[in-house]
């Protein structure tokens, strides 16, 4: 069974990596872009195995070996482009090798140390509660888990999952994961709880792999370690992926979408790949949950926000262009999803306009809403107050390079808790209930975007320190480790 | 410059001590969570409770689900033989479980039942061919036979029962 599993798992890494590899356009080199490049290959790849197993669903596959096959075709296809990639670049010999391991200054070694630490603790308390609960916690196994049996069970028949009768099982949520764990599934030939497992782990520790690696390659390596530490630190997120709930992958796509239009921006290149890939992402983050298809529309208004006004329209297109490149196929699976097998939202469709104009107009709503989001926020993420005094000690300066990063994510954050806090004011749930079940999680989706925006804006402990060299006490102006 | 330096250091031992010390208590809570666990996972235990079950049903289809649960019971006697009237989708906002059982433990049982007998499809209202009787305490299978115009098929054990309905 354990064989069959990591084959399907590392065959969908292994396409990730390979179509990373061929749409990444920097030729630097260095563990931590070779780190940053296979967190990110986590999220596409097992993206892709979703969306391939839904069309492979589509088109009527109901046999395990076949969608195997089809899979292994794409597999050879990626191999193959990925050896011809490399071969062009070593003949090309543009490789710039960024500085390796043995120069790692000794905070940084602390540091590293201390990550793998937290690392094996989070890890270890991962396995004991995917042992004790190997179903998950309640969404899984009414949401997610229930969609990846009935796409599993019942073969042909497997649109029953979406029967107008289940409407209370949320049919309208997109089938990322049911898909990834009926698909691991199909690979072993049954069912077994630790697929489901193991994709959460991939996700939660993907998750902290790719805060602390865009931001050791975007800034410096001890921020690098620093924004995973605060990850691992997080119980509210690890526990979460226990729970194997969708909402850390959600929260990994925010973040891999926001550090590929970091990497743009930061990039000397005039190619826009990182923008295909974040489209990429982007889509991948509508297929996994419906808060998604919230952040697409905030990259757009953000971008259009930032870009419109500072380069004006033709530089705009140019990116949504390449933006789109990567969204569109998902989003076309999506609209195909909404429109022939889910329902409507149950928060649209059990309550009418006039009921929507109530809430809209009731002062107390918005009262307890602001009260539960504070609370909410101390109660799981209290220990980023220590985000204060770090950024008093080593100062905050928004280098040239990162501001158009910086102010995007500020932005899509804004927007994507602006977009919550809305949907709280009308839904048709009790309000306590509502906010008392989901709050917590719509966090735990947002937070490693928060730690990347956070540990983007803060000054690195080299710069610090290059400035102390330098006899001033403030941070420099100098642009980060990619120029 | 000295000071400056040690205020780095103390910048980065705030935030490492913290992470240390929360990763170190996500690893305590992590040992007494699975110390404390009785070992068999409670949704483990509700899927062996129907593995019977599930071997006598069929692979697919609409099946009805009763409980003992007091409102559920109060609400469908009341309602009884017509069974509520129901939008052609199915279910309406008020018949969702969490509206239809009065105890959680009630609701948990019912969404179990379908994570377990899953692709067939369990509905707590509609009425049905097949009728998955899941019950806590015990109950007069003649009465509740009587009352609700179905035949017992199977009693699987442990509260678990197949009813068919009685043809009108």
């Amino acid at each position: 069974m354990m064989p069959l599993l990591l084959l399907s798992i590392l065959t969908s890494l292994w396409i990730g990596f390979c179509f990373l590899s061929v749409s990444w356009e920097d030729r630097k080199s260095g563990h931590a872009y070779l780190f940053l490049k296979c967190c990110l290959a986590v999220g596409v790849g097992l993206g892709i195995s979703s969306c391939c197993f839904f069309l492979w669903l589509l088109l009527g596959g109901s046999s395990g070996s076949s969608f195997a096959m089809m899979e292994t075709a794409l597999l050879v296809i990626f191999t193959w482009i990925y050896f011809r990639r490399i071969r062009a670049r070593n003949c090309a010999k543009e490789a710039v090798l960024l500085p390796s391991s043995d120069s790692k200054p000794k905070t940084q070694k602390y540091l590293a140390i201390a990550f793998y630490a937290a690392f094996i603790c989070a890890l270890v308390s991962f396995v004991l509660y995917s042992l004790v609960h190997p179903h998950g916690n309640w969404d899984a196994w009414t949401i997610w888990n229930m969609r990846a049996r009935f796409l599993f069970r019942a073969g042909a028949q497997w649109e029953a999952a979406f029967s107008p009768l289940m409407s209370f099982f949320h049919t309208d949520y997109p089938l990322l994961i049911p898909c990834l764990v009926a698909r691991c599934w199909h690979y072993i030939g049954h069912e077994t709880m630790a697929a489901p497992v193991f994709v959460s782990a991939l996700f939660t520790f993907a998750t902290v792999g790719l805060a602390s690696s865009s931001i050791a390659v975007l800034r410096s390596g001890s921020q690098g370690y620093l924004a995973g530490l605060v990850l691992l630190g997080t119980p509210a997120l690890i526990q979460n992926g226990t729970f194997q709930y969708a909402d850390t992958p959600l929260g990994f796509f925010f973040m891999a979408t926001l550090v590929l239009f970091s990497l743009h921006d930061s990039s000397s290149s005039r190619s826009c790949n990182f923008l295909f890939l974040a489209g990429i992402t982007a889509g991948l983050s509508a297929w996994t949950k419906n808060e998604g298809q919230l952040f697409v529309a905030s990259i757009l208004i953000a971008r259009f926000a930032l870009v419109f006004p500072a380069k004006g329209w033709r530089a705009y297109i140019k990116e949504m262009r390449f933006f789109a490149m990567g969204l569109f196929p998902l989003l076309i699976l999506l609209i195909y999803f909404k429109i022939q097998l889910a329902p409507p939202s149950d928060l649209f469709t059990t309550q009418d306009a006039r009921s929507i104009l109530e809430k809209l107009t009731d002062l107390s709503r918005y009262i307890q809403i602001i009260k539960a989001f504070m609370i909410e926020t101390l109660q799981h993420f209290g220990h980023g107050i220590v985000f204060a005094p770090y950024a008093l000690l080593l100062g905050v300066r928004i280098h040239a390079i990162n501001r158009l990063t910086i102010y995007l994510c500020l932005l899509v954050l804004c927007l994507m808790l602006a977009g919550y806090f809305s949907i709280y004011v009308i839904t048709p749930y009790k309000l306590t209930w509502h906010l008392e079940t989901s709050l917590s999680r719509l966090l735990v989706q947002l937070w490693p975007s928060f730690v990347f925006l956070y540990f983007m804006t803060v000054n690195t402990p080299e710069r610090s320190s290059l400035s102390l060299d330098n006899g001033s006490v403030g941070p420099s102006s100098t642009s980060g480790v990619l120029k | 410059m000295r000071h400056s330096s040690a205020r780095i250091n103390i910048g980065i031992l705030i935030i490492v001590l913290l992470a240390i010390i929360q990763s170190e208590g996500l690893l305590v809570s992590g040992i007494n969570f699975y110390a404390r666990s009785t070992g068999e996972d409670p949704i483990e235990a509700h899927e062996k409770r129907l593995k019977d079950l599930k071997s006598i049903l069929p692979s697919q289809g609409v099946i009805r689900y009763m409980t003992d649960d007091k409102y559920y019971k109060k609400r469908f006697k009341k309602n009884h033989p017509a069974f509520p009237k129901f939008n052609a989708l199915g279910q309406s906002f008020h018949e969702l479980p969490p509206k239809v059982f009065a105890k959680p433990s009630a609701t948990q049982a019912y969404l179990l039942t379908q994570y377990a007998l899953a692709p067939l499809i369990v509905v707590n209202t509609i009425d049905c061919d097949l009728v998955v009787g899941n019950f806590y305490s015990g109950i007069s299978i003649p009465e509740f036979s009587r009352q609700h115009h179905v035949i017992l098929v199977k009693d699987l054990g442990s509260g678990v029962m197949l009813f068919r309905r009685e043809s009108r």
